[in-house]
Parts: structure tokens; sequence; C-alpha cells
């Protein structure tokens, strides 16, 4: 019942009740992809290419003439898929090093945290790109090298946390009557980490899109015909002039998504942990 | 003492100062050469100032801590002979200081007490049974099992954390301050119960607190660390009445009088800080601060001299001083 | 009879919710005495303590009663007068040093900020400052005034807070569990020097504890508290021989001052009630082991026993325990 109150009072703050239904917005158009779109988003017709908006194409076409409207609709998968795929392995890795960081010290710390430090030393996008590059650009490994690049805040955060969550009384009474390390740390400090990595995974959901979607524009990401949003956007650029709705609506639909997100995470976050700091 | 149930031989833990990849790094002398014995059914008391290392000592004896040096034997095992590890945690059992985090905020308290029996391959019923026979040994009614730690008092939650501690019937209990987070009339009622435990189940307490009140009306014998080590150690009214260390006596004499009539006893005050316990140290550790000291104390480390009736003390001059009576 | 300085009358401090942690308390303390206010965790003390400063926090209220200090109503002042009387006619040091301590100026300006509010000179502040430091027997003090708090032990933060406090000469200093956090060793030094400088510049100490012991070494009088009210209240001799509220008497035998071999402990059964309901009858009653019909229905008053001692309970009449 408290938790429910606690709901109805996050969302009767509007900011997050706007992140709320902007997120929902984006992962209906995902589910229901096929329903929504009207057309194939691949489908050419070079007989209708740079079609402005109107009811036919309610967001105009591009220059193969294909429908914009459906290929964002389309995009919005590929977004998600990405964007959810890089926080999971990110999540896995970043947590998993984090707890052995944090939970074992001493020389498997250092070792841990020089590699934590090497990572965040080096601009994101640059080493993300390099690693994309040297595994072919695609979808997923798109979503490799961001969760590649983006596991050290995850390391960082949850060490400090199982550091302070080891020494606690009843940690200690356990490993005296017998539990193994793998058991104190699935039964007593992950359960104790989950609002944390819940919030610090929402967080870095936004980014990762947007990240995803720098990728497609540099054409590191999903390839034709895919409708990566950064991809459309980039592609549309050379149209700017005649046709600007090519790369208007997917800049909108990326800060619609990433934007909602953020929203959203806030929400989470002071759901969760009010006293959070990331 | 061959029939000793914990024997302690040589204990050390240096910690390491600083990080990353220095040769030659200092250390800390946490616990430097500690070497004692507890029998089956004794109460050994072990009090000292904070940094002395009695809290860094029963980390190794639980087997929290690995040691730097030096042995630790429970009941013939080696504890950290990995043969016997099974042997080992059912024979020693922990009380920490803090009940608010004994115990596991997240499930109720019968499941912080059936947890360890599981893992010691009881089945749900005869742990069922085992856990209403200790409840009831420590007083903790059946309706408060089904409640959330944060639902108790502090006094209930220290019992829960009793109960978890002797439920497989060890032969040693590690009480690290037990209650010194609680207050005077709760603290008698635990002190209590602990005693009738022993009594009826033949347990022996290593009990770790900076009371000594508390101390002396629970120990058989006393132990008093400093900087890492033992300064004096004895029967228990042999150490309150006859003790020979410097330490002893002004440790002592800081306890606040019973009586007003006391205020004016002579007290023997400690200046200054306790000494840093890095790098190579000479002489006694307490010399810095002994109002006894003399030259050949900063020169040597004293021996362990033995008083008789297990008396001992780490001071070169113990059974000459003379100390003047509150 | 000596001079009073303070006078505290029938005071009562509600928290959010109704609970009731102080209910009608009234006690005195006259020039240069020490008064302890003893109890167990959640008795009231230390509410009683901060409401004398009104440093009582929303969503707790003073509400009811008198604070007369040398006769002045200190809940009638503004603000801004009260913030005149703490700190320069009244002092206060807590339990945990590092606290009340600012952590980014060194001790010494620190102590001597609180000179330069009495309009003294920077140097001659300093100085003093300095020479404070010599009073509560911190080594090297010329030295140490340049340390930040972090920089030194609890027990020296503790001396500081005790230094900045009396430079300023306050009439009365409150002590709320002071030496808590402290190791006995430490403890003892900082008692002594209480002692001392109590004595040195006649200053009145009103004593926050609950430590049996802490009264005993440095109470003139004392207040034992019980769920929010005073029920015993007398000279610490008289306390110590011849307590006559069960309660303190049970809580002196609760103190482990016997070996094992000697006996047990006295125990209190029960626990404390619950102060956010409306309690009948004596709040002792439920765990009294005398407790008689009356005492379950009638709130006994503080009635005095023997000149200077009061107690209250329907048990103890005229000096003489009915128990």
């Amino acid at each position: 019942m408290k938790k429910k109150s606690k709901l109805s009072q996050v969302l009767r703050k509007p900011l997050f009740l706007i992140g709320f239904i902007m997120l929902a917005v984006v992962i209906l158009a995902a589910l229901f992809a096929p329903r929504i779109a009207l057309r194939d988003y691949a489908q050419m017709d070079l007989s209708l290419k740079f079609v402005a908006p109107c009811a036919q194409f309610p967001l105009g076409t591009d220059q193969y003439g294909r429908c914009i409207f459906s290929r964002i609709v389309y995009g919005s998968r590929i977004a998600l898929k990405v964007g959810l795929m890089a926080v999971v392995i990110e999540t896995g890795i970043g947590v998993t090093l984090g707890i052995i960081a944090g939970y074992y010290g001493k020389k498997l710390d250092q070792a841990i945290m020089f590699l934590t430090d090497m990572i965040w030393s080096i601009p994101p996008i640059i080493l993300a790109m390099a690693i994309v590059l040297l595994l072919t650009p695609s979808a997923e490994n798109v979503a490799i090298s961001i969760a590649l690049v983006t596991w050290a805040q995850f390391t960082k955060i949850v060490r400090v946390k199982v550091q302070a969550i080891k020494n606690l009384s009843y940690i200690q009474a356990a490993r005296v009557y017998g539990e193994s390390d793998l058991q104190i740390i699935v039964r007593y400090i992950l359960p104790n980490l989950t609002s944390t990595i819940v919030i610090l995974a929402s967080l870095a959901l936004p980014s990762a899109i947007l990240s995803t979607t720098s990728m497609g524009f540099l054409s590191l990401g999903a390839q034709e015909p895919l409708p990566d949003w950064g991809m459309i956007l980039s592609g549309g650029i050379q149209f700017i002039e005649r046709a600007p709705w090519i790369s208007f609506w997917p800049g909108v639909a990326i800060v619609w998504t990433v934007l909602g997100f953020n929203l959203a995470a806030e929400g989470l976050k002071e759901l969760l942990d009010p006293r959070m700091k990331v | 003492m061959s029939e000793a149930l914990l024997q302690v031989e040589h204990l050390k833990k240096y910690f390491p100062l600083g990080r990353g990849l220095k040769k030659n790094a200092s250390f800390v002398r946490a616990v430097d050469d500690v070497s004692l014995t507890i029998a089956p059914g004794e109460t050994l008391g072990l009090v000292g100032e904070s940094g002395s290392g009695k809290t860094t000592l029963a980390q190794m004896i639980l087997g929290l801590l690995p040691p730097t040096e030096g042995t630790i034997t429970l009941d013939g095992m080696d504890i950290h002979d990995r043969s016997c590890r099974k042997e080992f945690h059912r024979s020693i059992g922990a009380v920490f200081q803090d009940p608010a985090s004994s115990l596991n905020p997240r499930t109720t308290v019968y499941r912080s007490l059936e947890r360890p029996l599981a893992l010691n391959g009881y089945s749900a019923a005869d742990a069922r049974e085992l856990i209403r026979e200790t409840a009831e040994k420590v007083n903790l009614g059946w309706e408060l099992l089904e409640r959330f730690p944060h639902e108790l008092s502090g006094g209930q939650q220290q019992r829960v954390s009793i109960a978890r501690a002797i439920m497989l019937k060890p032969k040693l209990l590690v009480l690290d301050e037990p209650t010194s987070a609680l207050d005077v009339s709760v603290q008698a009622q635990t002190l209590n119960e602990l005693l009738d435990l022993q009594q009826r189940f033949g347990l022996a307490y290593l009990f770790i607190t900076h009371n000594l009140s508390v101390v002396r009306y629970m120990s058989d014998r006393i132990c008093v660390m400093y900087g890492g080590r033992i300064m004096e150690l004895g029967e228990t009214e042999e150490v309150y009445h006859r003790h020979v260390h410097p330490y002893t006596l002004s440790l002592l004499s800081s306890v606040p009088p019973l009586h007003p009539r006391q205020r004016d006893r002579k007290k023997y005050l400690l200046t200054g800080d306790m000494p840093s316990l890095i790098g190579e140290l000479k002489g006694c550790r307490f010399a810095s601060r002994c109002p006894f000291a003399r030259e050949a104390c900063r020169e040597a480390e004293p021996p362990m001299r033995d008083l008789g009736k297990g008396h001992l003390a780490a001071c070169a001059f113990a059974g000459e001083l003379e100390f003047e009576k509150g | 009879m000596e001079e009073k300085i303070l006078e505290v009358k029938d005071l009562s401090v509600s928290f959010d919710g109704g609970v009731q942690a102080v209910s009608g308390v009234s006690f005195d303390l006259r020039r240069g005495e020490c008064f302890a206010l003893v109890g167990e965790s959640g008795c009231g003390k230390s509410t009683t303590a901060r409401a004398i400063l009104r440093l009582i926090r929303a969503p707790g209220r003073i509400t009811g009663g008198r604070i007369l200090f040398e006769d002045e109503e200190l809940l009638g002042l503004s603000e801004g007068e009260m913030g005149k009387v703490r700190g320069r006619n009244i002092g206060m040091i807590f339990q945990n040093p590092l606290d009340s301590l600012n952590p980014v100026y060194t001790v010494g300006s620190q102590v001597s900020e609180g000179l330069m509010v009495d309009k003294m000179e920077k140097a001659q502040a300093w100085k003093l400052a300095a020479d404070t430091f010599r009073d509560v027997k911190i080594p090297d003090a010329e030295e140490r005034v340049r340390s930040f708090p972090h920089e030194i032990s609890g027990g020296m933060r503790q001396r500081v807070m005790i230094g900045m406090m009396l430079c300023r000469h306050p009439k009365l200093l409150i002590a709320d569990e002071p030496t808590t956090a402290l190791d006995v060793t430490i403890q003892a030094g900082i008692i002594e020097l209480m002692n001392d400088l109590r004595h040195k510049y006649d200053t009145a100490v009103l004593m926050i504890t609950h430590d049996f012991g802490i009264v005993a070494d440095m109470a003139d009088r004392v207040g034992v508290m019980y769920a929010g009210q005073i029920v015993e209240l007398g000279d610490v001799f008289t306390i110590f021989d011849h307590p006559l509220h069960p309660y303190t008497k049970l809580l002196m035998k609760a103190l482990p001052v016997i070996t094992k071999k000697e006996g047990r402990l006295e125990t209190i059964p029960g626990t404390v009630p619950d102060l956010s309901k409306p309690i009948q009858g004596c709040r002792f009653a439920d765990r009294c082991p005398d407790a008689c019909d009356r005492c379950h229905q009638v709130s006994p008053a503080m009635t005095q026993v023997t000149p200077g001692h009061l107690c209250a309970c329907h048990l103890v009449k005229g000096g003489e325990a009915h128990v």
C-alpha cells in the first residue's frame, strides 16, 4: 500500500508523467510497428521520391520514395533493441566487475579499478567507433561496442556499495555460519544492489539509445535498408533544402525517445532511492 | 593446558599501508604476537580501547580475516584447514555489536534463523523444531519470529542474534560488544541470559568489550590488550584487585566510580594518544604513556612474565611497582 | 539557599503525531552546580536539554512550561535574542564533536570566532584561543590551534568543544552525553577536565547521561528520568544511598557491579510505554514489581520526601518507602 501511494506521488509530478507517456508511445510503436506503419519500411517507389508530407505519406518520402513515417515507426525497434542490448551487456559486465572488486578487494580490486580508469580516460564514442569498425558495422556490434565503453560507471558505483554492505554484521555472521562467498554475493549482496542497478540501467538506456543513433548517423550501425534513425537522418542531410522532412522527423523521434527515457528514469529513481546520487 | 578448546599461538595481523605497486610498504601492526587459550565452558573477557586490536583478533578467530602469521586451533582443528571447514563453522558462533545490522533486513526473523540450519542439511521440519526449541531458550516469543528485524526492539534483535549463534550447539561463542548498544536494563537481561545459556550448555565465550564492569560480571579470566599486544592476562579478580601492569591500572582507574564517595580516589589518567603501530616498534608499546616508564622500557620489548596461577603480564617491572589504591 | 540560575517549570515537548517526549519536567540549577539528568534511551533527557536552548526542530514543539534563565523567560525571547543567549550565556556540547565542528576551518579559528562575536580584536581572540587550548590541557596548544578537526583525535575534539564553550565564560554549560563516543581512558580525562574548569570558572553544568558512573563522578544533584518525566530528584549522595523510586532502585541493581559467582543482575521486565498514546496512571506501573491499583489509575505527582529529595511514586510517603 505504501508503495502504491509512492507511485502515484511520483506520477503526480507532471514531468515524470510526461516522461512515462512519451516512453509508452515509443514502446507501443516498437511493439505494434507492423500495425501502425502504413507500408513496408523498405518498399521503394522512385516515382514517389521527395513527396512532401501529405495524407498518403504523413511525414513524406525519401529519395527512394520510401515512407518516412513507416521507417521511423520500424526504426523504434532498432533503437530500443540496440539500446536494451547495450544496457544489458554493460550492466552485466559492470555489475560483475564491481562486485568482484568490492567484495574481494586487494589485488583484484586494484586490477579492475585500473581497467575502469583506463576505459574512463578514453572518449567513449571514439572508442566505440573503433570497436565497431573492428567487428564490422551492424546493429548487434553497435550494442556490444557501446556496452564495452560504458560499463565502467556501473563498476565504480557498485564497488563502493559492495564495500559498505559486505561489512554489515549480518553478512559477517553469515560467513561465520558457513555461507560461501558465492552464496553471500547472491543471497545477501545482490538483493541490496537491485534498486541501484535498476536506477543505473534506466539512466544508461537513453544515453545508449543516443549513442546508437550517433553510430547510425556515421553508418556504423544497422545497414540499409534497415531504418536506423541516425542513418535516415544522415541520409537526408544532402537533401535538406529540397526535402527537409527526411532529416527532421528522425531527429524528432530521437529527441522524443531520449527525453522520454530520461524523464522516466528520473521518476524511477525518485521512486526507488531518492537520495541516490549518480 | 592441553585441554584448551581454543588455542591461539603467536598470532599476528599486519595490514599493509598504502595501495599500489610500492614495494617495502609499511604495515600497521594491528595484532602483534598474541597467544591465548580458552578452556571449554570458560569465559575469557577481552578488554581494550579502540585500536587495541581486540576486534581484529576476534575476526581472525572467527575466520573472517586471514592472519599474517600464527595459528588458531579450535577443538583440535586448525581453523584454516579446508577439510574441516564445515566442522569449524558448526563449532563457532558470533554475536556482534549493532543489533540492528546483525539481521538481514529483507527476511523475517524465522528465515534468518532457518538459513544456517538449511546450510547444515536440516530438513524444514527439523529446522522448525530446533528453531522453536532455541527461541524458547533465549526467551523469544514464537510470534516474534514472523516479524522483520526492524519491527523488534534492540534487545529482541540481539536475542535473535544469540539464538542464531547457539542454534547449532557451537562450543565457542565470540561476543563482540554484544551489549554496548543496549540500555542498562536490557543489558542486564541479555547478560543474565548469556550466563544461563553458558551454564546449561557448557558454552565457552570470548567476550569482547570496553566496559570493565560488564567484563568483570561475565568473565572467568580477563585479557587486557593495548596496541595490538596482550598487556595482562589472568583470573578476573586477580586482574581486578592484584593487577601488576600499569596499563591495567590506568584502565581500571578510568572507570567511573560506583558511588559519589569515590570521587576523590587516586586516578592514573593517561595523557597523549595511542602510539602509532606503523613500522618497526621498539620497546614497550605503553612506555610513551606509562607513568612508571624507565629507560629500559623504551629500549627492549618487555617479556611476558608469569606471576603464577596463570597470571601473566607484559611489563618489565611487573610486581615491583607500587600502585596507590583509590 | 544559593541563587538559582536556571529554572525549568512543567516543561512539555511533543513531536508530530502526538508523541509526548517530555511531559511536565521541572528542575532547577544553582550557580556553579552540576545537575545530572540520567535515564535510558528515549526517556526525554536530550530533548529536555535541547528545549532549554530552544533547539527543538519541527516536527517537535515545546507545548508548555517555562524556562527561566536568571529570571528571564527564554521561551518569550525573539530568535535573535535567543541567539545571544546561546554561546554567550549558555554553552552546549554534544556527543559527537566532529558534527559540531566545521571541517573547513582550523579549530583555533573556530574558537576565536566565537570570541570575536563578543567584539574582541582578532589578534587578541587568537591569543585567547591558544590560552583556552592550554586551559583544556591540549598538548602543544600553539601548534594545535592550526589543526583542522579531522587531524585531531576524538578526545581532543571534545576538549576543543569544551574550550570553545568555556572561553566565553557562560554561566551554564549543557553537556549532552559528551563522553559516550569516547574510550574510558579518554572519558576519565574529559570528566576531570570538566570538573576542574567548572570549579575554576564557577560554571553550572547540566549533564545529560545514561551512565550512573558519570553521575557519581560529577553531579551534585540528580534527576532520574523515565518515559518523559522526572521520577526522582535529589542530592547525588541521597540518590545513591537511599533511592526511593522503584525504577531508580531497579536501574541501580541492573548495573553490573558484581561477578557472576556473586549472583545475577536485577532486570526490569517489560518495555517502555508507547508515548504516542495517552497513559493513565504511573508510567512505570506496568513494569513496577510493586504496582497497586492506584498506580494504574492516578499519575503520581512529584512530592518532597525529605528536603531536596523528590519522588513521584504512590508507594513512597514522608521519607519512608512502603516497599
